[in-house]
């Protein structure tokens, strides 16, 4: 076993590291403002807006990742209207479609994890506010929003590291990530063991990373709870 | 003494149900302005309900509720119009953990009577000397005993200047060494001639504060009396046997 090729490989694959990041956070900012959509559409207490959201999120954990970026990528184009449509400069790139696919999975996800973190508020907070005279609205803001978020980030966190690992399956629509460089210097190397070891190695470091950010993040907002 | 426009808060027929569960029947009450009333009771018997329907913590299913002169229906807009007269103290203070003290004394002032911030802190900090903590102003709740978290919470609800102050069970949660900082306060304000309900087992504090004592039972108001005849008289065989346990040690 030739380990030179993991020094090889490693340099080579961290190129692809911008692509990474691109489809991470660009499909984590678009999945988080869906996961907002969902979640208002969800506690609005509205059967009509409600069981539009259950229905999406019910149909984008369904199914697997892989299938609805094929989906988005293979299928969508088949439709001449959507050719047609304003969509299509975005549809038509493989980029714009692993952004849409991811985003909309993760929308899905994350919004069960708000969802979750707003039920976990605490109701007598909420009649507090009431009993002081708050609006709905302003009980919301300025209660349920901060408290939530700061219940809901670790399980946030662990979405964001399994997007992040999901953004390699954008590799199988062309896109040239760190996955899609690893592929390539697999087919030159033929040394598959070395390569995705050493591609694994820098998915940890990555994850490694991104845990220790939310980490810093939720002691940063549990200073007024922490003792 | 008994003008029209000096009662606070008047029930008539007020009914509440949770299911088949009736918790209040035909609870009929009138408060006067200055009065102050201590509700006491079994657990499960409905006081808390009751207050809880007076600012619509709770809605009652059957019944009128008026409070200043305004009736508690559905529309919001009179909700929140009743609410800002209506200060209320819980049990588990529910301070806002995310908010400083001060935060916590001005949130609702600043958006709901619109106060300038500078004068909103003015008002929490004028509060705060009242119930003896302005030092802990930049504090978090979580920092505070749980008598200075009640007692901020009672300094909460008095930024907004309400006419009436519903205490439910506000002493309940508190270690016993911390009971009396949080009662001085209420007789404080007991003596500054606020409205008040309070559902207490503090009989001190019914003795020396309350105009009327009330007992409640299954969802009714059983007996009522000043305090001098309700304890030593009391003419219900279950409000003497409540008495009893209550009063044994």
């Amino acid at each position: 076993m030739n380990i030179g090729i993991v020094f090889d490989a490693i340099p080579r694959m961290l190129s692809g590291i911008v692509m990474t990041f691109q489809l991470l956070l660009l499909s984590l900012a678009i999945g988080t403002m869906i996961a907002v959509l969902l979640l208002l559409m969800r506690i609005s207490g509205r059967w009509w807006l409600s069981w539009p959201a259950q229905f999406y999120t019910y149909v984008f954990r369904g199914t697997p990742i892989l299938v609805q970026i094929f989906i988005v990528y293979y299928g969508l184009p088949q439709f001449e209207w959507i050719r047609e449509s304003i969509f299509w400069p975005i549809l038509r790139d493989p980029f714009g479609c692993a952004i849409l696919a991811l985003s909309l999975n993760t929308g899905a996800y994350l919004s069960e994890i708000f969802r979750g973190g707003v039920l976990a508020v605490e109701r007598g907070l909420l009649e507090a506010g009431a009993a002081l005279g708050m609006s709905a609205t302003h009980r919301f803001i300025y209660i349920t929003t901060p408290l939530a978020i700061r219940i809901a980030l670790p399980a946030y966190g662990n979405e964001v590291i399994s997007l992040m690992k999901s953004t390699a399956l954008a590799s199988t629509i062309t896109l040239v990530d760190m996955t899609g460089i690893g592929r390539t210097i697999v087919a030159e190397t033929f040394a598959p063991y070395q390569v995705f070891l050493s591609l694994a190695i820098v998915y940890v470091a990555i994850t490694w990373i991104i845990q220790r950010s939310v980490k810093r993040l939720e002691v940063y907002l549990g200073r007024s709870t922490a003792r | 003494m008994n003008k029209p426009n000096d009662t606070m808060i008047q029930l008539i027929g007020v009914g509440k149900r949770f299911g088949q569960f009736e918790a209040l029947k035909q609870v009929s009450l009138e408060v006067r302005r200055g009065e102050k009333i201590v509700l006491c009771g079994p657990s499960g018997s409905g006081k808390s309900t009751l207050i809880r329907c007076i600012n619509r913590m709770e809605e009652h299913t059957s019944g009128r509720i008026i409070i200043d002169g305004r009736e508690l229906t559905d529309r919001t807009k009179d909700i929140n119009a009743v609410r800002r007269e209506v200060g209320m103290v819980f049990q588990s203070f529910n301070l806002f953990p995310h908010m400083t003290i001060l935060k916590n004394l001005t949130i609702a002032q600043r958006l709901v009577r619109k106060t300038p911030e500078k004068e909103a802190k003015e008002v929490a900090m004028h509060y705060l000397k009242r119930v003896k903590i302005p030092e802990q102003a930049s504090k978090y709740p979580v920092q505070l005993s749980g008598g200075q978290q009640q007692r901020v919470a009672i300094a909460r609800a008095l930024c907004m200047k309400p006419q009436i102050m519903l205490f439910d069970e506000p002493t309940s949660a508190l270690d016993p060494e911390m009971i009396s900082e949080v009662l001085d306060v209420m007789v404080d304000l007991a003596r500054d001639g606020m409205t008040m309900i309070c559902v207490t087992h503090e009989m001190g504090f019914a003795r020396s504060v309350a105009d009327r004592v009330m007992f409640m039972d299954g969802g009714q108001l059983i007996e009522e009396g000043d305090p001098e005849t309700f304890f030593a008289n009391p003419r219900n065989e279950r409000t003497a046997l409540f008495l009893r346990q209550i009063l044994r040690h």
